[in-house]
């Protein structure tokens, strides 16, 4: 079923849709779906001008709605909705797993990416919850690394017998463990990166 | 400070837990929970409580679904996650504390 609002109304949405490109375009679709939603309830076919009116005042203007949405306190302009911040966050976090061979670059580019997830104003707590997760990859690489360096075996032949291959040491984490530990990271942090995109839709 | 600027101040904390507790006694849609909050006297602009709902969504405080409904569009129904419940839970005492230190000091000092 359809509702046909005032035009008073379709004015407030119209002026609401401009004010609210600068959100993220999910966002901004949530805005606008909402507050239709709110005037198609409280605007019955019988409404007049001043019964629009009075909706439409009890709203608020759109502009600080949109404000609102953004974060803002009302007093400032919202910012643009530039994911700048968001993309150096990822791009380091991926780019440290391969660094991880030359640790200190390893580290100052884990340091960067993390502070930019941790800073940014698109993900929510939970999003960076699950960030954190997949910050882990360059730690991760490390471990399965070590691990199969520590288990490695070292063989040698005194040139009279065959080669007798013995085991250097012993490994990090016991298999079982090992794999179990990697498959729930794998599956957390696959989770937390498709999150982590989704928002920069 | 004029009295609505003290208002908004005050709402600005606990208008989100506001929420959580009237959706932890049944589901409501966007525009039910604007007129509860409002007729409680706890918003100044209605239309500031949908990016607060957004906001507990993205934040997994509250869940939405789609409803049909026989006099109008279909509507956003909110309902309270786990997570919602347990940040209630952890405000309630937070929020009984807190008052009731501010009460004592205002006895204190009239």
């Amino acid at each position: 079923m359809t509702t046909t609002l005032p035009p008073l109304a379709e004015a407030y949405l119209a002026r609401l849709r401009a004010a609210a490109s600068v959100l993220p375009a999910d966002q901004a679709a949530e805005l606008v779906s909402d507050i239709s939603e709110h005037l198609s309830i409280a605007l019955g076919p019988d409404s007049d001008v001043r019964d629009a009116a009075a909706v439409l005042d009890a709203l608020g203007a759109p502009e600080q709605l949109v404000s609102d949405a953004a974060g803002g306190d009302g007093a400032t302009a919202p910012e643009p909705s530039s994911s700048r911040r968001e993309w150096i966050a990822l791009a380091c976090l991926v780019a440290s797993v391969p660094l991880v061979v030359f640790w200190p670059a390893a580290l100052v580019t884990w340091i960067v990416g993390v502070s930019a997830m941790l800073t940014s104003r698109r993900w929510t707590v939970a999003d960076k919850g699950f960030g954190m997760v997949l910050a882990f990859a360059p730690a991760m690489v490390a471990v399965m690394g070590l691990a199969g360096f520590s288990a490695m075996e070292s063989c040698a032949s005194d040139g009279t017998g065959p080669e007798v291959c013995t085991q250097v040491g012993q490994p990090l984490i016991p298999a079982p463990f090992g794999a179990v530990l990697l498959i729930a990271w794998l599956v957390l942090a696959g989770y937390g990166l498709v999150r982590l995109l989704r928002r920069l839709r | 400070m004029d009295n609505q600027a003290l208002l908004g101040q005050l709402r600005r904390g606990v208008l989100e837990y506001c929420v959580l507790a009237l959706l932890a006694q049944d589901e409501r849609y966007g525009y039910d929970l604007v007129v509860a909050l409002s007729e409680a006297g706890l918003v100044a602009s209605q239309g500031s409580v949908y990016p607060l709902l957004s906001r507990l969504r993205r934040d997994d405080l509250v869940e939405t679904t789609w409803r049909e409904s026989t006099d109008g569009p279909p509507r956003r129904y909110y309902r309270l996650t786990a997570a919602g419940a347990a940040a209630l839970d952890a405000f309630r005492p937070a929020w009984a504390e807190f008052s009731s230190h501010v009460d004592r000091l205002l006895k204190g000092a009239s």
